[in-house]
């Protein structure tokens, strides 16, 4: 027997500790030196006790590294968030520019404003330039920019390769943030369950830290830790400047409609024509309605032009209707050229018009006053288009890719509050003794997974965790065996004429378990304790009684003792046999329900 | 295409040189390209087509020089207002842009710097925002 336990023992010493993935480390709660974390870490096949408490702890920063990869961020992806940073500030700093100027525009080339935003540009191009992965990124948009100027899919006046830069930018940040946001939607998923020899498990709850859904498996809600708290920090830095930004392009646009309501000065003009015209027919009756209808069919088209300009890109000052977006200006050129044509139409008609005026009405105030104003109209005329044309140009140059960055601001804003939510609990701790009824070799299998969240049919979980841990009575306890003894009395006893007496007997053995060594619990498994027998020495058919010091093990298939015989006065030595007989567990050191 | 933005300057014009006065008299940002080799004349036509836009009503004009020798005193000058300028340097200089009414030379481009398309691209793109910078123009 000794020799066994000397094998054992060995065997023991020579097991290497299976030390599992770092997501998630065990132990027993009792036995956690916080100073020497390595100390007492169980391994995957680790032993613990039945009745302990488990200590789990748990490591976001690997268990996110496991999120990522699985929902493929890379840390490339990341970078990139980064980058996308910079271009978004200078692009609030230009839009900050434009917006404390547009408003105040007067048509003449600001050299001021240029001054400020030459800045901004020069240092967009050094970013660009000096950064080979965003100079890579823009050669690609150029190119894709000229294919689509040459197909005439894009009008290089009114979108230009700046605003397609930006847009592009856009579209590629957002496809880093999906690949985020898939990341935030990979669920985390740790189980405990306790697997019995008959096939069976139960569920076991993890700590009060883990979702209480009583099914199978303890499913961790939906945590959101896909992302360290630097990477968080970027961005949430980069929906800040997205809200700073839907504030400057909300002004912006608003300052815009402000300014080119401002110099649509000449609508004044066309008014005090129409007004004059209208007059014309009061003071030429019989001809007048002729007249008057001519005019209005010349000008009514004019007017409809210009009012349809008006509502178009003005809407109503200080309201959001109006320009929105710089998709609105796509063509701004081409009406503006018809508006500027149909006013020099306009005003070299309105001569000829007014030559069918009868000469005596041509020295009347009206008809002159409409010669006058079509030489001040046509240059009042001409200077608004002017003035539009440089806040055209201004606008296109300050609003590019607005849109595209809003959609992705909006979008990651949103993330980021949830980034912040419900962090994944450090340590849990799980009582064994709460598990429920078990026994001796049972094993608790804990397990972790991430898995997208969503019902896809591709959606296969992946195992990240998986540690089996089985429970033993480590501490000392107690058990009841019933056993057939051959009892051999060290002394000679008057009619006996063998040497080895049978009797019944059960022995009282106290145990304790391995945290080391399946095989010495399940196989050597060593008790020692007292064995009470009911020898018959004298083979009178009376029984006596026995009482004996007894060692077990083999699980109790051989154990051997010393005792007393009381009726024969006699002494002796025992080997007995395990019979089989289910064995009791003793209400003293032994709380394991079974 | 057409070089809608740029002038070519030819020295059988008399008028040549006046209207190299001229341009640096006017209210645009200048960008001057030197020689006739095949990053030369891609200059000029990028330059051309980046001209057409003007921010904040600021025009960009293009200055074709096809012979670095020619006006080179005056380039020369042009660039000196640059510290960084090493005037050895003129020979290989591809293009340099002016700010506006100021013959004081903003950027300088050099043909290691431009590779490839995009390089050149954002290269006269910086070329002609720096121009644009640091303006004393009293209207």
């Amino acid at each position: 027997m000794f020799l066994l336990l000397s094998i054992v023992l060995q065997a023991q010493q020579q097991k290497p500790v299976n030390v599992p993935a770092p997501i998630l480390r065990v132990y027993e709660s009792s036995r956690y030196n916080p100073a020497n974390p390595n100390e007492n870490l169980l391994g995957k096949d680790g032993i613990v006790e039945i009745n302990g408490t488990l200590l789990l702890l748990l490591d976001r920063d690997a268990i996110r590294k496991e999120m990522q990869a699985y929902a493929g961020v890379q840390a490339a992806d990341i970078r990139l968030v980064s980058k996308y940073k910079r271009i978004l500030e200078q692009k609030t700093k230009t839009l900050q520019l434009l917006q404390e100027g547009l408003a105040a525009s007067n048509g003449r080339p600001d050299y001021q404003k240029l001054n400020a935003l030459s800045g901004l540009m020069d240092e967009f191009y050094t970013t660009l330039l000096s950064d080979p992965e965003l100079r890579s990124m823009a050669d690609k948009a150029n190119k894709e920019y000229r294919q689509k100027v040459a197909a005439q899919l894009i009008d290089p006046n009114s979108y230009t390769d700046d605003m397609y830069f930006v847009e592009y930018f856009g579209q590629a940040a957002k496809a880093v943030l999906d690949r985020i946001q898939s990341a935030e939607s990979v669920r985390f998923k740790l189980a405990g369950k306790l697997k019995f020899d008959s096939g069976l498990s139960n569920p076991v709850h993890l700590g009060d830290d883990f979702d209480e859904i009583p099914e199978e498996n303890y499913v961790v809600p939906r945590w959101v830790f896909s992302l360290s708290e630097d990477q968080k920090e970027e961005l949430r830095a980069v929906a800040q400047l997205s809200n700073q930004l839907d504030s400057l392009r909300i002004k912006s646009l608003k300052d815009a409609k402000n300014a080119f309501f401002d110099v649509f000065s000449s609508r004044a003009c066309f008014d005090n024509i129409k007004r004059d015209l209208d007059s014309l027919p009061f003071l030429v009756k019989g001809m007048a309605d002729t007249l008057g209808r001519r005019a209005m069919a010349i000008i009514k088209p004019l007017q409809d032009q210009f009012i349809s300009v008006q509502t178009q890109y003005l809407g109503v000052p200080n309201t959001a209707a109006g320009i929105n977006n710089m998709e609105q200006l796509s063509g701004f050129n081409n009406q503006l050229e018809l508006l500027n044509n149909s006013t020099v139409s306009f005003f070299k008609n309105l001569p000829l018009m007014l030559q069918q005026v009868p000469n005596e009405l041509k020295a009347t105030p009206q008809v002159q006053h409409l010669l006058n104003l079509r030489d001040s109209c046509s240059l009042q005329v001409r200077r608004d288009l002017n003035r539009f044309e440089v806040l055209y140009n201004a606008i296109k140059t300050g609003y590019g890719g607005a849109n595209a960055e809003q959609e992705f601001n909006n979008s990651i804003t949103d993330k980021v509050r949830r980034l912040a939510i419900g962090d994944i609990p450090e340590e849990s701790f799980v009582d064994l003794t709460r598990t429920g009824k078990r026994q001796n070799g049972d094993v608790l299998v804990l397990q972790a997974q991430v898995m997208l969240d969503q019902t896809a049919s591709n959606n296969k979980p992946n195992t990240i965790f998986r540690q089996e841990l089985t429970l033993q009575q480590i501490k000392m306890y107690s058990e009841v065996k019933v056993n057939m003894i051959l009892a051999n009395p060290t002394i000679s006893v008057p009619g006996l004429n063998k040497n080895f007496v049978f009797a019944p007997s059960y022995s009282i053995l106290l145990r304790k378990g391995s945290r080391k060594s399946q095989f010495y619990n399940e196989f050597i498994n060593i008790g020692v304790g007292l064995n009470i027998s009911a020898p018959d020495f004298n083979l009178d058919g009376t029984p006596e009684f026995g009482a004996a010091f007894a060692v077990s093990a083999i699980k109790d298939i051989i154990s051997a003792g010393y005792g007393y015989n009381f009726g024969t006065d006699a002494p002796y030595f025992f080997i007995g046999f395990r019979v089989p007989f289910a064995s009791a567990a003793l209400p003293i050191l032994n709380n394991v329900e079974k | 295409m057409p070089l809608e933005n740029t002038l070519i300057y030819d020295p059988a014009n008399a008028q040549a040189s006046a209207q190299f006065d001229q341009i640096l008299r006017d209210e645009t940002i200048l960008l001057i390209v030197l020689g006739k080799d095949a990053i030369a004349t891609q200059t000029v036509h990028e330059g051309d087509n980046q001209a057409n836009q003007s921010p904040f009503g600021v025009k960009r004009r293009v200055l074709w020089l096809p012979d670095h020798l020619v006006e080179k005193s005056r380039c020369m000058a042009i660039l000196q207002t640059l510290t960084t300028f090493d005037p050895t340097m003129y020979e290989k200089v591809t293009a340099f842009s002016v700010k506006p009414v100021s013959d004081k030379a903003a950027d300088v481009l050099l043909p290691e710097e431009m590779p490839d398309e995009i390089s050149m691209l954002l290269r006269i793109k910086r070329a002609f925002a720096r121009a644009g910078q640091d303006l004393r123009i009293d209207l």
